[in-house]
């Protein structure tokens, strides 16, 4: 008890504290640079039409902007650190391409792209923000830590990050399965494109492991 | 393992889980014990992912945001503070959801319980809107098992609620430090139940019922903690004292919701909840209160989850009747489907109680009287199915035409074995209810009865009861509640043609009830004639549901037709007029005893001028109370048959019984016998049929055509049915009694001792049987052994009744005229019923040329 007196009077309103304090300002909204737009638009054609080199040089330009997006969302919404990946990958899409010049497939190429950096980019900060608690959360008393798992909370982004990995060297297909429908928010049908499998393949993959990922990490 | 061996294993559990997916649990099972064999890890890998696939459904689900953990909070912040009216103490509590104050109310001088949210929850408008909304619902229960919300305010940005102030403890203190006396363990449920009905009263559903959330405080009263802001956070219930079996890892993936152990299985699926998912809570606390452990315990939170979708609570030991009861009672709340459950927290609470004062008393005493109108609820499922049949009865189409109907025994979803009793009846009710329409062969309760929970498909129930159409439901009794669901099945094609439920409090059933019976009497004037739907809306009628039980048991064992049984059964008709003095049913039930014991064709235990005076009585009361009761006119024409020999009063009866009920199987059985015995022996064995027709299952309705037919002299056929009555039942002593006598008439000597001796075993006690033994050796030349069965008689008619109508037969058997008429003569004295049937028993035969014959036939009054 005496011990949860500790941290008294100090903390009026600690979230947005707490916010405040962390991670390092970067460019803020009037002053950003416009997304080279054309570009990728662009190299998504070009990728499309066979050039792989057109790939290579569309990964740097939609990691970057995803992880704005990202960092951005935080920034304004740091009560909750609310992350929502298919809004993320929405939104970089919406920054990035020519809506009218992209076909059907150009649009499910990209957020098969993003799906895999949308990944890590989530992993990343997850990792980042776990390691600031465990540093500068000195003036905070844990009480019952993690208590209250919410209907929209979702996954351990780490945890799930591992049992994708585990799930991928059992049957690669099904993670890949997971990581576009999870991270990018394809749907069924774009999944089976984008995988050029069948939608009936999809739905009895991801039906089959997302029950077994929520058991891996049930466990 | 290595790299492709487990590729191979993920390849063969995938596909197993795919197929296994699409079964019903029990298919399931016997699927996978087939497909995995002796590879019992590989099933326990497909079963853990089945076990966990319903709550998998929403996870990982695109769109679904990622929402870090709230932050926490700072223990004690508030202390010192001023806030309102209050001025915050110290700190009692801490916890996820927030933490409580004590603080002291300045305006009144008293000390208060003060709830602050998390500063992250009272920064969301939506959440403190609810917050404040559903705090204010509790605020306005005033219940005194429901902690008293004073307050609710915000103070610096924390929203805060103030209650009472309580001195005591949890039950989960109380439970942890072990076992409970069982009545303080019923005791507080009962709390429990009020305080969640008085709630549910209000729209209000707790969600989170579990030992964690009830308080008792140092005087033993119950309160329930944690109502509103419970509802306020949409089920992440974990709350300030989390004990840590129920505590949820932040890592655990998912949507779940509420404390795990006392979910229900609506919640566990993240379901829409109502009311009844604090019933299922409830039956976890109970349970838990009075097993003495928790109903679903697992090693870990997946598996609890299963449990709960899956397994049902280990049995548990109970030492005495109230705990017994009480774990039947929790285990009904644990029902799986919400449906199952009891629909109610008051309904809990009066059973429980009662189960308390039966357990104080010993003996089950009927805590209160409600009234509950089960008639009125038959009358509208009879007025549905008329409805529905009025149509199809007038249809020209034949094919679509129900002629004849079977009500299958209704499934009796309550637990209790008393409502077993309640369920039967109302299968009788209702086919008693159908049986009126003219136009419809309703086949009788004997003879659905062995249909009982059957797992026959309704197309082979429908051939073997030769019907059109099969009713089939159930009925659920909880305290003044009255669930029937029914429905028609045309049986030949298992087309469901009318199905509905009915859910009644007992003040909307006698609503509905006037209502229905009028739309009957508008809706059925097309096939019925006036008077029959006249009488169907009058039907309903005010019954104690416990005089109802005992009626309903009554039934059951006057049909055994031993002595035991029918003395049992006249007490329980007795306990019924008891309970309700104007039950005309049970009066009815009460003449049929005494009418058993009184004639020597049935029980014959008891001399007819001591038992009959009494059956018409009971009948007479009977009609003074509901003279349209078509069982009571029965019974009064069947002693005005047997013991006034008041031949055209009892036909008139008959009649009256008949014209009421034209399906009334033992209306027709019993005219067969005047008929029969006025020597109009086809129109009796034509009422012997149609009684057969209606109850064809019946073994008396079997034997009793066997009966007619010896009586008929025709022999063969007699023999034929019996022998089908003997195929039917091996064990019913009346058969072998009857084709015994056959036999006799057909000098099979052998075969008749044979079948006699094996009725009068089956018949123990029966003495009629041994007199007829001794007539049969009288006609085989058996004289001595004749001789020596008189002998037995007389000697035994010195403790009991016997009719002296059976030594007459003996005497005749021997050609003793003389002393045949003598007997004859006392058998008179006697009003012995058997004298009605001089005219067409054969065993009279060596007599009948005697003018004391003609004589004898004259005074009893026979019509030619």
């Amino acid at each position: 008890m005496t011990e949860r007196h500790t941290g008294l009077g100090a903390h009026g309103a600690p979230a947005r504290e707490r916010s405040g304090a962390k991670g390092s300002p970067r460019a803020t909204e009037p002053g950003r640079a416009e997304p080279p737009v054309n570009n990728v638009t662009q190299l998504l054609a070009a990728w499309t039409a066979g050039d792989a080199g057109a790939r290579d040089r569309l990964l740097p330009l939609v990691y970057d902007e995803l992880r704005r997006v990202a960092q951005n969302r935080l920034r304004h919404e740091p009560s909750n650190h609310t992350l929502q990946p298919t809004a993320l990958v929405n939104e970089a899409y919406l920054r990035l391409v020519e809506i009218k010049r992209m076909s059907w497939q150009n649009r499910t190429q990209f957020f098969a792209i993003c799906a895999r950096l949308m990944r890590q980019i989530l992993v990343d900060a997850a990792r980042a923000r776990r390691s600031a608690k465990r540093g500068g959360g000195a003036v905070r008393v844990t009480v019952d830590e993690g208590l209250l798992p919410s209907r929209e909370s979702g996954p351990d982004v780490v945890l799930l990050d591992a049992a994708l990995n585990a799930l991928e060297e059992l049957d690669a297909r099904k993670s890949r399965v997971v990581e576009l429908r999870f991270f990018a928010g394809l749907s069924v049908e774009e999944t089976a494109l984008a995988l050029g499998v069948s939608t009936d393949t999809v739905s009895r993959d991801w039906k089959f492991a997302r029950t077994w990922l929520y058991q891996e990490l049930a466990r | 393992m290595n790299a492709d061996a487990r590729r191979e294993r993920l390849r063969r559990v995938e596909a197993l889980y795919h197929a296994a997916a699409g079964l019903s649990a029990a298919e399931r099972a016997a699927y996978l014990a087939d497909a995995c064999g002796s590879d019992v890890q590989l099933r326990h890998e497909v079963e853990a992912l089945l076990s966990v696939a319903p709550d998998a459904e929403r996870f990982l689900e695109p769109g679904l945001e990622v929402v870090e953990q709230p932050p926490r909070i700072m223990t004690g912040w508030l202390v010192g503070h001023h806030v309102g009216p209050y001025v915050v103490k110290a700190v009692l509590a801490a916890g996820g959801m927030g933490e409580v104050y004590r603080a002291t109310d300045t305006r009144l001088g008293r000390d208060v319980a003060m709830k602050v949210l998390p500063l992250a929850f009272s920064a969301d408008a939506e959440r403190v809107g609810r917050f404040e909304q559903e705090a204010r619902a509790a605020a306005g229960l005033n219940h005194p098992n429901i902690l008293a919300v004073f307050d609710v305010g915000t103070h610096e940005g924390a929203s805060y609620l103030v209650s009472e102030l309580l001195d005591g403890e949890t039950l989960r203190d109380i439970l942890d430090r072990g076992p409970l006396p069982v009545r303080a363990a019923i005791d507080y449920a009962i709390q429990i139940a009020h305080g969640l009905a008085a709630a549910h009263d209000k729209g209000i559903v707790h969600r989170d019922v579990k030992p964690e959330n009830v308080f008792v405080t140092t005087d033993g009263r119950v309160k329930i903690l944690d109502f509103g802001v419970a509802k306020l956070s949409e089920g992440s219930l974990l709350p300030a004292e989390s004990a840590p079996a129920t505590r949820l890892a932040s890592t655990t993936p998912g949507a779940l919701i509420g404390t795990i152990g006392y979910m229900s299985p609506e919640q566990v699926r993240g379901q829409p909840v109502d009311r009844r998912s604090d019933i299922f809570g409830f039956g976890a606390v109970l349970y838990e209160l009075v097993a003495g452990r928790r109903a679903f315990e697992r090693q870990t939170s997946a598996d609890t989850l299963s449990a709960i979708l899956h397994d049902e609570p280990p049995p548990a030991a109970s030492d005495t009747p109230a705990a017994a009861r009480a774990l039947q009672v929790a285990h009904r709340c644990l029902e799986k489907s919400p449906h199952a459950r009891f629909q109610s927290a008051r309904d809990l609470a009066l059973v429980l109680s009662d189960d308390l004062a039966d357990a104080d008393a010993g003996t089950r005493v009927a805590a209160r009287r409600r009234r509950i109108v089960i008639g009125a609820v038959l009358s509208v499922i009879c007025a549905a199915l008329i409805v529905w049949l009025a149509g199809r009865v007038a249809a020209p189409s034949g094919s679509t035409r129900i002629r004849s109907i079977a009500v299958l025994p209704l499934e009796n979803l309550s637990r209790g074995p008393d409502d077993d009793y309640v369920a039967a009846g109302v299968t009788e009710a209702l086919i008693t209810d159908l049986a009126k329409i003219r136009a419809l062969r309703v086949v009788s309760r004997t003879s659905v009865l062995r249909y009982t929970r059957t797992e026959k498909p309704l197309r082979q129930i429908g051939k073997e009861l030769d019907v059109d159409a099969v009713v089939e439901g159930s009925i659920e009794r909880v305290g003044n509640r009255v669930r029937i669901s029914a429905k028609l099945i045309r049986a030949s094609t298992d087309e469901h043609l009318w199905a509905q439920s009915y859910d009644r409090d007992v003040r909307d059933v006698l609503m509905l009830q006037e209502e229905v019976a009028r739309s009957i009497v508008k809706e059925v004037r097309v096939t019925l004639t006036p008077d029959e739907a006249a009488r169907l809306a009058a039907h309903a009628r005010e019954v104690d549901p416990d005089a109802y039980q005992l009626y309903v048991r009554g039934r059951y064992f006057w049909d055994r037709r031993t002595e035991d049984s029918v003395k049992r059964s006249i007490d329980y008709f007795n306990r019924a007029i008891q309970k309700d003095p104007a039950y005309a049913a049970a009066y009815s039930g009460l003449a049929d005893c005494y009418l058993s014991l009184g004639f020597s064709f049935d029980v014959g235990s008891l001399p007819p001028n001591e038992a009959i005076p009494k059956a018409k009585a009971a009948a007479l009361k009977a009609l003074a109370l509901d003279d349209s009761l078509a069982e009571a006119h029965n019974s009064l024409a069947y002693a005005k048959l047997n013991y006034d020999w008041d031949w055209s009063g009892a036909e008139d009866s008959f009649r009256r019984s008949l014209e009421l009920n034209p399906g009334y199987a033992q209306a027709h059985h019993w005219y067969s016998h005047l008929l029969l015995a006025t020597g109009r022996v086809d129109d009796s064995l034509a009422e012997a049929r149609r009684a057969l027709d209606l109850d064809q299952l019946s073994p008396i309705m079997n034997v009793h055509l066997g009966w007619n037919y010896l009586f008929a002299r025709q022999y063969d056929l007699a023999l034929s049915q019996l022998a089908k009555t003997i195929e039917f039942d091996p064990n019913y002593g009346l058969a072998y009694w009857y084709r015994g006598l056959v036999y006799e008439q057909q000098a099979r000597y052998d075969d008749a001792l044979r079948d006699l001796r094996k009725g009068a075993e089956l018949l123990k006690g029966n003495v009629v049987v041994a007199a007829d033994i001794g007539h049969l050796h009288a006609v085989s030349g058996n004289r001595r052994e004749a001789d020596r069965v008189i002998a037995e008689l007389r000697q035994m008619s010195t403790r009991r009744f016997i009719s002296s109508f059976e030594i007459a037969l003996i005497h005749a058997g021997l050609g003793h005229a003389d002393s045949a008429f003598d007997a004859l003569e006392q058998a008179y004295r006697e009003r012995s019923d058997l004298l009605v049937y001089l005219n067409v028993d054969p065993r009279l035969d060596p007599i009948r040329s005697d003018r004391r014959f003609d004589d004898l036939v004259r005074r009893v009054g026979i019509p030619r």
